[in-house]
Parts: C-alpha cells; sequence; structure tokens
C-alpha cells in the first residue's frame, strides 16, 4: 500500500533547530538517508559534484539498459557512417543522440537528487508471521517531483522489490510497504539494499547502494498448546477467567510474611508495625495466583533442536498467554534469578531473551534447583519446560504436565 | 493531505503513448514527400489509415489475429518483390520501412514495439535528411528528438505506474482525448514544463556544442547510401533536347542554386551559367554529338579537381554554389576555371575544352562544390578545336597564338587536354546542318546575306544575326512556330511570330553555321537575384536559358552571344565580363527570399562545416578572446596611466580637499552599507519573498549560524549563555514565524561579534550582557 501526505511544517514562532521537515528517528525506525539528502553544504561542493559525476560515489551504479544499448548501437552506426562520409546530417542526428543520453543523466540525477528515505521496521516480530516493513520516502527538492524509482528491499536472504508507482511532488512524502516473513525466531537483518530508477528516458539503470539496514528481533514462533486438567493449572483458570489482579480477589483469608514479588499493595501496614516485620493480606485467590516460567537450555535436556525450538515455541506462547491471564509472575532461563513480570516490558524482554537462546552444554551437578532461591510463592507454581517424547514438549507443573506442544 | 495535482493513472499513460507514436508514426512518414522514391501509395495508406486507428484505437484492438500473423510476411514478400522488380535498394527500403512503420502505429504496443517504432522513424528521418540535405531536416529531426523522448519517458512513467511489469493497461483503448488531454493539462506543473523547454533547449544547445566540436576526419568514402538509389534527369538539361524543353524548366520558381560569392564586388554585370554545351542539329532540337560526349574523360574520385584552364588565375574570388538535386548532373559554371573543391571525394567528368563539368548521376541530394579562378567573361578559348579544325596548319603564325606565348602551361597536376583526349573529339559537329533541307539551307543563305553577315567574323556575325532576329521577332515564353513544310526553326525565322530562347538561339546556330561561323548551342541559367538575407546570389528554375557561342577566328575563342531579346549579343559589344558588384543585381526581397537565405545559411554553416570551418572556428574564437583579453590589458593600462597622470599633477588644497572628500564619502558609502543599508535592503527584499527558502534575511541566519558551529568545532569552545542566545536568536530568524524576529540587523551584528570573540581564542563566551 502506498500513502502520500504533504509534510509538516514546524510550528511557527518556535525555535527549530534541525531542519525543515526532518525529523528525528523513532523507535523501530531508521535515520533519513539518501544520495545527496542530507548532506551538509560543502566548500567547493560544485567541484565535488562535477567529480562525482565523472566518478561516481561508491556503490552509485550506471548500466545501459536494452533502450540503452540500442541507442549506444544507433549513435555508434551513426557516428561510423558520419565519419565514413563527412555527412554532416548525419552528424547532426549523432550529436543530438549524445545530447539525448547526456540529458538522461542529468534527468536521471536530478530525479533522485534530494530524496530521501528511512525504514520503519516496527515490531513486534514473530517467527512464522508476516510483518510490515514501512519505506517512508521524502522529496526534499523545492521544483522538481520524482518518479519511478524502486528500491530492493533485502529480508530473509531475498529481495522485494517495490516501485514509486506515483508521482512524488516537491516536499512529499510516501510510504511503501514490504510484507516480510521470518522463517525462524532469532536476529533479521532488514536491509535497503538499492534504490534504482529507469527515469527518464528508460536507457540508463541508475541504482545506488545503499546500507540501510536494521537487526530486528524475531521471537519465537506461536505455536498451539494442549492444556492439561491433571497439572490443575488451568482449572480455575478456565472458571475465574475474569480475575484482575493475581492473588488480590476473594476473601481475605489471612496475614502472612511478605515474599519478594509481593505487591506493595498488599502489604499491612498496621499488621507490620505491630510484629515490626512486613506482614501482607492472604486472599483465598492467592492459591492461583500467577506462574513462574521457566526455560532450561541444557544441551543434555534438548539434544535434538527441533525440540528446542519446539519448547522455546511453547514457552513464548505460554508467557504471553498467562501474562494475558494476569497470572504470569516471574520467569527465569536456566539458573538465573527469576525475574518478575509486572509488566508488558518484562514479558517482551523475555522474549527477546527466548529469541535469542541457545541450547549449551552445562556441567553436572552445577544446576540448582529451580527458584531455589525464590519465594515460596514463586517456587510453588513453576511451569518447566521438558521433552516429552521424541517430538513433544510439556510444561510441567510439580512434575505434572500443564500444557504440551 | 490530498495532493492539490492529480496524477496520470497508468490507462491515461498507455493512451499518451498511443498518441504519441502515432504522431511520430505520420510525421516521420511525411517527410519522404520530399524524397522522390515513389512512396506516395505507401504514404497515402499511413495517412488514412494510421490517424483513424490513432484516434480510435479500440479498432486497433479489434484487429483479428490473423492480421497480425500474417502481417509480417505480407510486408517481407512486399519487399521482396519490390527489390526484385524495381532494382533499386534504398527506396525498397524506404518503403518497406514505410510499411513496417504503418503496421506499428496501428497494432497494439508494449515497451518493445514502441522502441522499434522509434527507430523506424529515425531511419527514416535521418535518410530523407541525408537524401535532401534541406534545412527542414532540423524542425524533422527536433520534433521527431522532442516527441521521441516524451514517448520514452511515457513509457517509463507506465512501467513504473505498473510496478515495472511492461504491459498495457486493461480498457485503455476507449479514450476520450478532450478528457485525457484535460488531465494532462492539470497534472502538469507549468514549473516543470517550463524547466522542460529548458532543458530541451539545453539538449539543442548542446548538440550545437557538440557538432562544432566532434573532431572531423574522413576514413574513407567507401559507403554512401545515395549510391543505393538511381535518378534519372527530369528537366531538359540533358544531352539531346528539343524546342520548348528548356522553356518549360522556366515555369518552375523553385530554387536551382544558391552561389556565395567571397567578394560580391567581383560579380559580373551578367551571369551565364554554362551546363551543357550541344552541337548536333536534329530538326527537333539539338543534341551532343558522340565526338563531344567522348570529350569527357572520366576521373577518379577526388575532392580537389585542378580545371586548369580558367584564365583568371590571379583572381582571388571563391565562388561556392549549392547545387540542388533534381536539376541535372551538369554543373553550372560561368567558364574556365582554376580549381574546383567538392567537401567530400568525387566522381566528375570533366570536358576541358568545352569548360562543362559533370557527376556521374543527377545528384539526389544537395551537392555543394567551391570554384576558384572562374572565368566570367563569356570568351572560352579552345587550343584543340583552334588546332583540329580550324587552323590550317599546327606550326602556321596564328597558331602559335593559341597554342605559345598567350596560353599559359598547364600547371603540374592540372588535368590539361592530353593528345589521347584531342584525338577523341572527333569529327566536328559545329558546321554542320544535316536536318536543313536544301531549301531551307537556301533561306538561310540570303538571310546572311540580307544582313550583311558574309565575309565578317564571328563575334560580328553575331551581333549582325542577332540584331535581325531581334528585329523580327519579339521575346515570349508562350510561342508558337507557323506550319508548313521544312525546318521548324526556318519556317520560325521566316515568320514574324514571338519566341522563346531556344528559338532564337537555335535560330543563331543555324545562320552562323549557313555563314561558314562554328557554332553551338550552351543551355544553363542566366541571371539570378541577389538575396540580401544571405548575401548570397539565387539563381531559379525560372532563369534556364539558351544561347549561342560562337567561334571568333581572330583569337581563338568561342563567344558566347545570347540573340534573346535583352540578351547581350557578344560580350565585347556590351563591355560585359567586368565586373559590376552584386549591389547592382536585382534584390530579392520577401518571405520567398527569407527563407532562400535560411536555405543559404544552412548550406553554408551546417552542411559544409568541415574540419577547415573547424579549424577557422577554433581560430576565430581564439582571436577574439584573445582580443578581449587585450581590449582589457590596453583598458587598465590606460586607466592606470591617466592615475598616475593624476598623481603627478601638482597638489593644491582644492585637489588635496576633493580627494580627501570623495575618499570620505566613499568610506561613508561603505560604512552606511554595512551599518544599515545592507540591513533594510534585506528587509525589504524578506518582505516581498513569500518562500520560506529563498528569503534573505533566513538564508543570511543559516550563513551565520553555519559560521558560528564551525568556528565552535574548531576550537573545540564550549558555549556559553551568551553564544547559546546569539544563536537561538539566529534559530529563530532562520526557522520562526516572523513576527517573533528580533530585528536581524541586531541579531547579525551579535553574532559577528561573537565570532570575533571565538576567534581571539576566547574558549568561554562571556555571560550574555
Amino acid at each position: 500500500m502506498v500513502t502520500t501526505a504533504k509534510p509538516s511544517r514546524p510550528a511557527a514562532g518556535g525555535p527549530a533547530a534541525a531542519p525543515e521537515g526532518w525529523t528525528p528517528p523513532a523507535a523501530g525506525c531508521t535515520e533519513w538517508q539518501g544520495p545527496w539528502a542530507g548532506a551538509r553544504r560543502k566548500k567547493r561542493r560544485w567541484r565535488a559534484l562535477l567529480w562525482s559525476l565523472l566518478y561516481p560515489p561508491r556503490g552509485h551504479r550506471i548500466a545501459p539498459t536494452i533502450t540503452g544499448v540500442l541507442l549506444i548501437a544507433v549513435s555508434l552506426g551513426i557516428g561510423t557512417a558520419a565519419y565514413n562520409t563527412a555527412n554532416n546530417i548525419l552528424f547532426i542526428t549523432l550529436s543530438l543522440l549524445l545530447s539525448c543520453l547526456i540529458l538522461s543523466g542529468v534527468l536521471s540525477w536530478l530525479n533522485l537528487r534530494g530524496v530521501a528515505w528511512r525504514l520503519h521496521h516496527g515490531g513486534p516480530w514473530r517467527a512464522g508471521q508476516t510483518q510490515t516493513v514501512a519505506l517512508e520516502l521524502r522529496n526534499n527538492k523545492g521544483l522538481l517531483p520524482t518518479y519511478g524509482l524502486w528500491f530492493d528491499l533485502a529480508a530473509e536472504g531475498e529481495d522485494q522489490r517495490r516501485h514509486l508507482e506515483i508521482r512524488l511532488d516537491p516536499g512529499a512524502t510516501t510510504r511503501l510497504e514490504w510484507p516480510v516473513k521470518a522463517a525462524r525466531r532469532g536476529l533479521l537483518r532488514v536491509r535497503l539494499r538499492a534504490v534504482g530508477s529507469l527515469f527518464p528516458f528508460g536507457f540508463l539503470r541508475k541504482s545506488v547502494a545503499s546500507d540501510l539496514g536494521a537487526d530486528v528481533l524475531v521471537w519465537p514462533a506461536s505455536v498451539e498448546y494442549r492444556r492439561h486438567a491433571e497439572g490443575a493449572a488451568w482449572r480455575l483458570v478456565r472458571s475465574q477467567g475474569q480475575v484482575n489482579r493475581v492473588g488480590q480477589e476473594g476473601d481475605l483469608l489471612a496475614l502472612r510474611r511478605y515474599a519478594p514479588g509481593d505487591a506493595p499493595r498488599t502489604v499491612h501496614w498496621k499488621a507490620s508495625a505491630r510484629l515490626r516485620h512486613l506482614m501482607v493480606r492472604q486472599f483465598s485467590a492467592e492459591g492461583l495466583e500467577g506462574f513462574c516460567l521457566r526455560m532450561d537450555t541444557d544441551a543434555a535436556i534438548w539434544p535434538r533442536p527441533e525440540q528446542f525450538e519446539l519448547a522455546l515455541s511453547l514457552a513464548a506462547t505460554l508467557a504471553e498467554d498467562l501474562f494475558r491471564l494476569e497470572r504470569l509472575q516471574a520467569v527465569a532461563i536456566d539458573d538465573d534469578p527469576p525475574q518478575p513480570v509486572r509488566r508488558l516490558r518484562d514479558v517482551e524482554h523475555f522474549l527477546d531473551r527466548l529469541a535469542r537462546l541457545e541450547t549449551a552444554e552445562r556441567s553436572s551437578g552445577a544446576s540448582r534447583p529451580p527458584f531455589a532461591g525464590a519465594s515460596t510463592a514463586a517456587a510453588r507454581r513453576v511451569l518447566h519446560l521438558q521433552p516429552q517424547g521424541p517430538r513433544g514438549v510439556a510444561a510441567l507443573l510439580d512434575g505434572k504436565p500443564a500444557a504440551s506442544a | 493531505m490530498e495532493n492539490p495535482r492529480p496524477q496520470l493513472s497508468q490507462i491515461e499513460l498507455q493512451q499518451l503513448r498511443w498518441f504519441l507514436g502515432g504522431l511520430i508514426g505520420v510525421v516521420s512518414a511525411w517527410t519522404v514527400f520530399y524524397m522522390e522514391v515513389d512512396a506516395l501509395l505507401a504514404l497515402a495508406v499511413i495517412t488514412a489509415t494510421v490517424p483513424f486507428f490513432t484516434l480510435f484505437p479500440r479498432f486497433s484492438r479489434a484487429l483479428p489475429a490473423i492480421f497480425h500473423r500474417l502481417a509480417f510476411p505480407l510486408i517481407v514478400t512486399v519487399f521482396a518483390l519490390d527489390l526484385w522488380g524495381n532494382r533499386e535498394p534504398l527506396p525498397a527500403m524506404i518503403r518497406l520501412d514505410l510499411m513496417l512503420l504503418g503496421y506499428r502505429c496501428i497494432s497494439p504496443r508494449g515497451r518493445r514495439e514502441d522502441l522499434q517504432l522509434i527507430l523506424l522513424a529515425l531511419f527514416v528521418v535521418v535518410v530523407t535528411g541525408v537524401f535532401t540535405v534541406s534545412p527542414a531536416f532540423v524542425v524533422q529531426i527536433l520534433f521527431f528528438t522532442g516527441a521521441a523522448l516524451g514517448l520514452l519517458l511515457a513509457v517509463t512513467l507506465s512501467d513504473a505506474r505498473a510496478g515495472g511489469l511492461a504491459g498495457n493497461a486493461v480498457g485503455w483503448e476507449h479514450v476520450r482525448w478532450p478528457e485525457l488531454f484535460r488531465r494532462l493539462r492539470a497534472a502538469a506543473d507549468l514549473r516543470v514544463v517550463a524547466l522542460a523547454g529548458a532543458l530541451f533547449s539545453g539538449v539543442v544547445a548542446l548538440s550545437a556544442l557538440l557538432f562544432l566540436a566532434l573532431p572531423r576526419f574522413e576514413i574513407t568514402n567507401d559507403f554512401f547510401i545515395d549510391r543505393l538509389i538511381t535518378k534519372s534527369s527530369r528537366t531538359g538539361f540533358s544531352e539531346s533536347i528539343l524546342f520548348g524543353e528548356v522553356n518549360k524548366i522556366a515555369q518552375d520558381g523553385g530554387m536551382a542554386f544558391a552561389v556565395d560569392v567571397s567578394d560580391p564586388a567581383a560579380v559580373p554585370s551578367d551571369l551565364y551559367w554554362r551546363m551543357l554545351v550541344l552541337d548536333e542539329y536534329s530538326g527537333q532540337g539539338f543534341r551532343a554529338s558522340a565526338g563531344l560526349r567522348n570529350s569527357f574523360p572520366p576521373v577518379r574520385d577526388k575532392a580537389i579537381v585542378h580545371g586548369g584552364v580558367g584564365r583568371a588565375r590571379e583572381d582571388r574570388t571563391v565562388w561556392t554554389i549549392y547545387y540542388q538535386p533534381g536539376v541535372s548532373r551538369y554543373l553550372p559554371l560561368m567558364g574556365g576555371y582554376g580549381r574546383l573543391y567538392f567537401g567530400e571525394p568525387q566522381a566528375l567528368a570533366m570536358s576541358p575544352p568545352l569548360r562543362i563539368a559533370a557527376l556521374p548521376s543527377e545528384p539526389a541530394k544537395m551537392v555543394g562544390y567551391r570554384v576558384e579562378g572562374m572565368d566570367t567573361d563569356g570568351v572560352l578559348r579552345d587550343r584543340v578545336f583552334a588546332r583540329e579544325h580550324v587552323l590550317p596548319a599546327w606550326d602556321s603564325p596564328r597558331a602559335r597564338i593559341y597554342f605559345g606565348h598567350d596560353a599559359p602551361p598547364p600547371e603540374p597536376g592540372e588535368n590539361a587536354p592530353d593528345q589521347e583526349g584531342e584525338k577523341e573529339v572527333g569529327a566536328p559537329t559545329f558546321l554542320e546542318l544535316n536536318g536543313v533541307a536544301p531549301g531551307d539551307l537556301e533561306k538561310l543563305r540570303t538571310w546572311v546575306a540580307e544582313m550583311g553577315g558574309a565575309g565578317v567574323d564571328g563575334p560580328d556575325f553575331a551581333r549582325r544575326a542577332g540584331a535581325w532576329l531581334q528585329a523580327r521577332h519579339t521575346y515570349s515564353l508562350d510561342s508558337s512556330t507557323p506550319g508548313g513544310e521544312g525546318d521548324v526553326i526556318v519556317r520560325w525565322m521566316g515568320s514574324r511570330e514571338p519566341g522563346h530562347c531556344e528559338l532564337f538561339a537555335g535560330s543563331m546556330v543555324l545562320l552562323a553555321r549557313a555563314a561558314g561561323h562554328p557554332t553551338r548551342l550552351v543551355t544553363g541559367f542566366k541571371g539570378g537575384v541577389w538575396n540580401p538575407t544571405s548575401g548570397s546570389i539565387t539563381v531559379r528554375n525560372s532563369d534556364a536559358h539558351a544561347w549561342c557561342e560562337i567561334w571568333d577566328e581572330s583569337n581563338g575563342s568561342w563567344v558566347r552571344t545570347d540573340a534573346t531579346p535583352g540578351g547581350q549579343l557578344t560580350p565585347a559589344a556590351n563591355n560585359d565580363g567586368l565586373p559590376a558588384g552584386a549591389s547592382r543585381m536585382e534584390q530579392d526581397t520577401g518571405w520567398s527570399a527569407r527563407l532562400d537565405g535560411l536555405r543559404v545559411f544552412w548550406y553554408r554553416r551546417i552542411v559544409s562545416f568541415d574540419q577547415n570551418s573547424q579549424l577557422e572556428l577554433m581560430r576565430g574564437t581564439k582571436d577574439q578572446l584573445r582580443g578581449m583579453l587585450v581590449g582589457i590589458r590596453d583598458l587598465l593600462e590606460e586607466q592606470i596611466r591617466r592615475l598616475m597622470e593624476w598623481l603627478r599633477q601638482p597638489w593644491d588644497l582644492t585637489r588635496i580637499f576633493g580627494s580627501l572628500a570623495a575618499l570620505g564619502a566613499l568610506a561613508g558609502t561603505v560604512w552606511f552599507w554595512q551599518s544599515s543599508g545592507r540591513g533594510w535592503w534585506m528587509a525589504w527584499r524578506s518582505r516581498r519573498t513569500a518562500s520560506h527558502r529563498h528569503d534573505p534575511v533566513r538564508r543570511e541566519a543559516s550563513r551565520w549560524l553555519a559560521r558560528l558551529e564551525r568556528r565552535v568545532s574548531v576550537l573545540g569552545a564550549t558555549p556559553g549563555p551568551g553564544l547559546s542566545a546569539t544563536r537561538e536568536s539566529l534559530l529563530r530568524l532562520r526557522y520562526g514565524a516572523r513576527q517573533g524576529w528580533a530585528p536581524p540587523a541586531e541579531v547579525f551584528a551579535e553574532a559577528k561579534r561573537r565570532l570575533r570573540e571565538l576567534g581571539r581564542g576566547k574558549r568561554t563566551m562571556p555571560a550574555d550582557r
């Protein structure tokens, strides 16, 4: 899809440190780039410009198209005939053909001049899902529109080309979008490989190499999984799916000592003052408090890479689902201390780590019991991912499968 | 925000492509009209069909598939038959090109087919230009270039609109032209259109520069397409003419040739351009006898031909003749010549005794040649004729006049008549009256006696005969001869009917031969008009003329005699041959003359442009530059000299105070400009400038910002609050609304002060005052 909009001007009267129309890069978006767009005015710029016309900058390529080859061949033929016959009609024709070739180069240069672009890669990215990468285009020229550019985007080892199908007026912006489907988790390099054009007459294929790109982190793919009743993990989830805050629903049962991870709002200050240590309220729903999710990367556990990938996908899916249900308390990877999950960023951080995770050899006996240092509340309900059969993966709760994929 | 100017859709671009393709096809095909290749049928078909299909493209889509399948084989078959039947490759190729062009114009086109159409059209335009060498070629090629570039641009945009996929948009053939052109106009930005026009003008200028600058050297002349076409003479300037044929040529007002003369003062009062000499009387006209035809020994291709028979060796006048196609293969010359220059090696048959030069065939394009040392006096010495046919003995005293001291020896390399050539002249026919019956011959002798022509020399006889004829006949293009028995010329002479030049000239030949004077008929052109636009002589077909040359035994030469009323009976009688100057010629004015002038300019500056012209141009440019530099240097030296003189004069109080006042006024003006004037000027321009980008105050602020930033970064200084405040003010001037500006002059002065402080090495700026 392509959208076009005129640029917004800075507010009148206020200081504007940045040049007109130039906005700083936002999250999920690269810096502006362009052949001459962001270049500051330099001394001897005309000399540099002429030099660049003679010796194009690195990455700038000009190759004749079939039409161009034809034009050159016709020019050679007419030139040969002109020199053979000393006929000035042929010399005139030759001069015109050569001039057209030069005009083509000048117009092509003018067309690209002042055009800037930046990539919006957005997020989040998840393996197996299609994500849109957008290229924001801006024509910074004062008079001339820009036509007929194409952009080659490289992602997942393949190039996709998008054409600027409209006229980009001076000062206007537009967006070109690419659907990109990440095949696997991990780092994905999205790169604008080249910008090119056949404008104006199709004689020359001008292309400008671009190093504009971004590394986007692709989270593990979502998987379908099965919830098991034996683990009793989902029982109340199903019946009390409307719980708003973990452990704060139901009747007040008692007071208990504070444990790391307890919400400050549950602190009972009077009792704490009386007993001189922190006491928190214990509600009837506390038994249904969230889960702790632990992912073990021991290569001994995951001898099969595809099973490990499945485990990561299940872990990511469970983390998202449990967080959505407000039942994810903490997450941990290997022997790292559990990280409490209080907001979306915590889940995203966990998914980021899952995206980069690889199996690791662990020395025997070095493993500590899961959530050894965690609170009793967290330690009680740990979902621990283990292989199930040759292909499957199960999330075990107290040794019983709570979910499997 | 919605874009104010609409964008053309792919369908509209496709329709534009279709229109431009049809336009290119029709216009380029019509360039062939001026070429004589018998392509009128193809032209008529293209003219009828292409505009129709261009305006109604849906009919193009309706053509059956079988038509497209059979079109190419059919066209190739027609071409093969054409080639086989006519044996002329180039006309057949042009007709083939036209057929392909027509087919491409009416069949649906993609990118590839559009390119084919452009190539086919280019071929036609260039070949026509090469053949006709017409100034119209410039218009044609410029139109073609503009339209072809427009078409290619539309193709590129159309492909980009389709996402880089070549192909036609569905439904493009349902076009409403007024709506399309309205959309085109709405989508066009006038400023961009003006810029495109300027760029196209730049292309034309660049082409002109390239044309002048392209190095000129000739590789060979083995290939040239005009050899692929054969032409036959259309006019009466051939080796055999009937009475009235030259008269027919005179009905045409088109240009026959134009003449550039290096010295207009050297133009004689009467111009007689000889082309053909005919000796054999046939009863119905004159023709070149076998002996005369054999006097043309062929020469090899040469760019420079030495005539070797021109007497005017000391004459430096250069005559450049631009000879139009379609006149004759014989070149117009006024007499003998020293040298004949062609732009390219040229096969030329020339007869030194006759002073006639002929191309191998009638040229299909303009031929330009330069003549040096050309005789213009109407007297042609003929040593061969004098020796072989008139003089009784080679070693007679009179013969020594012709072959000895009077005639300069031939220069080395000149085509002097050799012995073999002399023998080939064959039997003379300059005295024969084979076609005249005895009764008519008797009448001729009677008239000769009547005019007192017996026993006089040739020129004298010519004067008597001319007067006799002019007394009995008046001149008229619409002439008739009385019926009856006997020779037609004799019948006309016996009548009082008016006649045209051929009748007068033919009568003179018969009378002179009856009186025993060798005489021959000459055809060519008489006169010409001076074109003040181009500064050249224009000779038209209407100037076609016939006259005679009679043998003058007293000095062994052929003397021009023109018996037609208004003509000069003999050069000597009217003091002919003396330079009269172009200013005395009839002036040609009006649009036709201007067009002719344009054509001559085209021939002179473009078509005849060669390596010598290039060198002359370079020398001229160099001389002009040098002259300009010398002029500047002289001016400076003169000013310095005056200043020094002024300084050396005694200094009194008046001078001292006057000088001090002038210096003070100058300093005050500078100070005023720097302190206030420049600021006012800038503020005034700023108020009148609507553009944010071109506002002089904003641009000045931008410059100060850049200077400050550069200085700070070079010194590594820490900007203090004062500098920050100045920067803030400059930013406000640069980007802020006008209402929030501090006085620009004060801000710039403050920025200047800050810059100076930075320059003194103050690393930390003082607090704002």
